[in-house]
């Protein structure tokens, strides 16, 4: 049997002395898209955060294996560089810290992992400016400051143009499709569809049917108070967008 | 169009520095090996006049003395003021906006370690109408270096429709560094714009997490964010190579940060 890209199991985890998730367990195969959709405090976030190896997240019980190796023992910086892509659900603003240089800068310590080559200036330049195009966002925007500033648009399309450049093995979306106008919401999904190959899965936390009508997900998850009760196709989004979550509940 | 700035400016009784009318002036003490004035107390600009200045403090057992900037009519003085290392110093200015249109633009970076302490003061007059003000001031310290910032800005009464903005922010790099800062506005009319900030604390975890989510290591993350917290200084020194000089000397504190 071939071992999935992610596998949870009997995970709980607490921040400060709530514990928000509770025994929840998951299987995400290679090339697989799954989505968690669920009630405003639910614990999506949290489970994002936790895969992501966000301080103050404590794992109280369970395992996550990523790759068949334990993700837990991993510092961020390493998940990172092994190909956990977390697109933050509130991108955070760093004045002074020009865009470029942040994005070469992640590019190569995630290239330098691998084993691959340091990127020129010149040649990331003509990178990035691809990358960036496909996303409708111009030179201007590549010059400046890390999110500072930026529409709530922009830090949701920025976070689209590092996972494009990163090109990570699990992408987890903290509702990346929150806060975009209807234009952008297609840039947006179309930009991640591409994205989509055999070897890369996506964990799409999510509130709204319609992104999942570009990512055509595997398996749809509904996340209430710290578990997964229910799983499903695609019906159970359009079922959710119709009735709320008061059948799950 | 491209300015030119000329290096000449006349010095009349050793301790004023004169800027003549609609002449712009370049100055730098204490860097790329340009002595700091240390008699010079005034600096008085002429109508239309301009001074860019940037000014570093050197050791010296020399007590600093007060200093102030007379800027006329349609006049304008830039200060870059950086100070970085374990030497103590104290800054004392006064800025007088004597001239309707005058206008003065401070960027003030302070990086301590070990046992400096400095002291900061600066004093914006706006005495005439339409005159427009700006402080960008920033500090880190380490070790166990202290450093206190005041910055006033009094509007007269004939200040009227000024222009004034002041921030300061802080970043504390050790738990025995002190850093205070106090922002001032005296405000003795009507009609006018005035803004300030003042923030003080230690690096942004948000801001770490963000850039260790993206591969970035611990050590590393830190470096991007303090070299970015001083970039709001450093990237407005408009002379190249002084900008550079400034760049390499601030790396190295940096790099030092988290070395020990």
């Amino acid at each position: 049997m071939t071992t999935p890209l992610l596998h949870i199991n009997n995970l709980s985890v607490a921040v400060g002395d709530t514990t928000i998730i509770k025994y929840l367990s998951l299987t995400l195969p290679a090339g697989e898209v799954q989505v968690i959709m669920g009630p405003n405090g639910s614990g999506k976030s949290t489970l994002a955060a936790t895969l992501a190896g966000k301080p103050g997240y404590t794992v109280t019980a369970g395992t996550i294996a990523y790759q068949g190796t334990d993700l837990l023992t991993m510092l961020s910086e390493e998940r990172a560089q092994n190909g956990v892509f977390l697109a933050f659900q509130y991108p955070v603003e760093i004045p002074g810290l020009n865009m470029i240089e942040f994005l070469r800068a992640s590019l190569n310590a995630v290239r330098e992992h691998r084993g691959q080559t340091v990127i020129e200036p010149m040649d990331f330049l003509d990178l990035v400016r691809k990358k960036a195009k496909t996303l409708h966002l111009g030179d201007a925007f590549l010059n400046r400051a890390v999110n500072h500033g930026f529409s709530g648009g922009e830090k949701k399309r920025n976070e689209v143009l590092q996972l494009s450049l990163l090109q990570p093995q699990l992408a987890i979306l903290d509702e990346t499709d929150s806060g975009l106008d209807a234009d952008a919401m297609i840039t947006v999904a179309n930009a991640i569809a591409e994205l989509r190959s055999k070897e890369r899965s996506f964990l799409v936390v999510t509130h709204y049917a319609k992104l999942l009508h570009y990512l055509k997900p595997d398996r749809v998850h509904v996340m209430v108070n710290g578990n997964i009760v229910h799983s499903g196709g695609n019906e159970i989004a359009t079922q959710i967008e119709r009735e709320g979550y008061r059948s799950f509940q | 169009m491209k300015t030119v700035i000329k290096k000449t400016f006349t010095i009349a009784d050793k301790k004023t520095m004169r800027v003549a009318q609609q002449e712009t002036t370049a100055l730098v003490e204490g860097l790329q090996g340009k002595p700091v004035l240390h008699d010079v107390t005034t600096f008085f600009i002429e109508k239309q006049g301009t001074l860019h200045h940037v000014y570093s403090p050197e050791p010296s057992n020399e007590a600093t003395k007060p200093r102030t900037v007379i800027v006329n009519a349609n006049a304008s003085y830039e200060l870059h003021y950086v100070a970085i290392g374990s030497l103590s110093s104290e800054h004392q200015l006064t800025v007088r906006l004597c001239g309707d249109n005058a206008q003065v633009t401070i960027f003030s970076l302070t990086a301590l370690d070990g046992t400096a302490v400095n002291k900061e003061c600066i004093h914006i007059i706006h005495e005439a109408a339409n005159a427009a003000s700006s402080v960008t001031q920033r500090t880190l310290a380490r070790d166990q270096s202290s450093s206190a910032f005041t910055g006033t800005v009094t509007i007269s009464p004939e200040g009227k429709k000024a222009d004034a903005g002041l921030s300061s922010r802080g970043l504390l790099l050790s738990p025995v560094a002190h850093i205070s800062s106090k922002p001032e506005f005296e405000i003795l009319t009507d009609d006018v714009g005035c803004k300030h900030g003042a923030t003080i604390g230690e690096l942004d975890d948000e801001a770490l997490f963000y850039l260790r989510s993206r591969g970035l290591s611990e050590p590393q993350a830190k470096q991007v964010l303090l070299t970015a917290f001083t970039e709001d200084v450093i990237n407005t020194i408009a002379p190249v190579a002084l900008q550079k000089t400034i760049k390499q000397k601030m790396a190295a504190f940096i790099k030092n940060v988290y070395a020990k």
